[in-house]
């Protein structure tokens, strides 16, 4: 009776411990993990940024997806807050949404982008068809009426006769 | 007027000509340089949303309301951080001749994009928490930033020459860099002076 007893205690004691380091190791898992879902957040929201000003320098609009982008970056903002407090669960979700968003925008932007590009590029090709054909007919024009205007110069020249000429009355 | 006078009249007029009819090509080819400035700005205006009214003397555990704005005009769409930074009288601020941010770090944190030419401006409230006198020294433990608190622990030591003690709540402007990929100093900074009274 007296070994049982603190035999018991021990073994309790042990059982304890042993749970209380299990959800430490989990709860430090859980915290690595969210951690890492806000950074990684934090780069997929970098990485549409980047996509976006291509967009933009490809002479899209995208204005609709900064909103688009300031939303994600709200989420992220909850989310860092969340951790700090130790909401480990709503911190993950939070940055889970932020990072859907930002893939969303970053899909829509190299969309977007594209199209611009494609938009720019015939917009060029008919800008440089257009300059070189005007470039051409004023060309040709100019050559053509330079030909017109010196055929008449000379013919005025040559007709015109000197003062004082002996078939003069 | 001479045939060559002609020539030379006729050749500057197609030149002319040709100039023109070139222009929608030029002009998606060369860069041409905007003639305005580039900059961003920031700002901070008091509870009635004017550059007047910002707290001074203020006390512990008591509520005060600003306004915080900033405004992109770089000609692009910009990514700004707004890192909030707590100082008392002696510890360094922005190195604004050599741009440098203050190397304390940072209490709280705003990011925003903006458009060209589009402007961002939030209310946001403070409060010191806790405060603790000792002589001629005040320590501020902790203050809260729209109800979020935040530990500082920043000793102000008495200022005889203004007679008080001073703390600045700043705000530092950081831009992200797209070749770096991170955020770099915009050489911007405003804040305003508190004095601790009780």
């Amino acid at each position: 009776m007296s070994i049982l007893r603190p035999s018991l205690v021990f073994i309790t004691v042990l059982v304890l411990a042993s749970w209380f380091s299990v959800g430490a190791r989990f709860a430090a898992a859980g915290e690595d993990t969210v951690a890492l879902a806000i950074s990684n957040g934090e780069d997929i929201i970098n990485s549409a940024f980047q996509t976006v000003l291509e967009a933009e320098q490809a002479g899209a609009n995208v204005s609709r997806l900064l909103i688009s982008l300031n939303s994600a970056e709200q989420l992220l903002v909850q989310a860092r807050f969340s951790f700090r407090i130790g909401d480990f669960e709503n911190a993950s979700r939070l940055a889970e949404r932020s990072k859907e968003i930002g893939v969303v925008v970053e899909s829509e932007a190299a969309g977007l982008r594209d199209l611009a590009e494609k938009s720019w590029h015939e917009r060029f090709f008919v800008a440089i068809a257009g300059s070189m054909s005007s470039i051409g007919i004023i060309a040709s024009g100019s050559f053509i009426g330079w030909r017109f205007f010196k055929r008449r110069y000379y013919r005025r020249v040559l007709g015109m006769k000197p003062e004082g000429s002996p078939d003069e009355p | 007027m001479s045939l060559k006078g002609y020539l030379n009249f006729f050749l500057a007029g197609s030149l002319l000509l040709i100039l023109i009819a070139s222009y929608p090509a030029l002009v998606m080819l060369l860069p041409f340089p905007r003639s305005m400035e580039l900059f961003s700005e920031i700002w901070i205006l008091g509870p009635t949303r004017m550059s007047e009214g910002y707290p001074f003397n203020v006390s512990a555990n008591k509520q005060y309301g600003l306004f915080f704005g900033v405004r992109n005009d770089l000609g692009r769409s910009a990514y700004y951080a707004v890192y909030v930074k707590f100082r008392n009288l002696t510890q360094p601020a922005p190195d604004s001749l050599n741009s440098k941010p203050s190397p304390l770090p940072l209490v709280y944190e705003f990011r925003v994009f903006l458009a060209d030419g589009q402007k961002w401006e939030m209310a946001f409230n403070f409060m010191i928490r806790n405060v603790f006198f000792r002589e001629d020294s005040s320590l501020v433990s902790s203050l809260s930033i729209d109800d979020v608190d935040f530990q500082v622990d920043c000793l102000s030591k008495w200022s005889s020459e203004y007679s008080g003690f001073y703390y600045q709540l700043f705000f530092e402007l950081w831009l992200y860099d797209n070749a770096l990929r991170e955020f770099h100093y915009h050489d911007r900074f405003v804040g305003f002076w508190v004095n601790m009274t009780g």
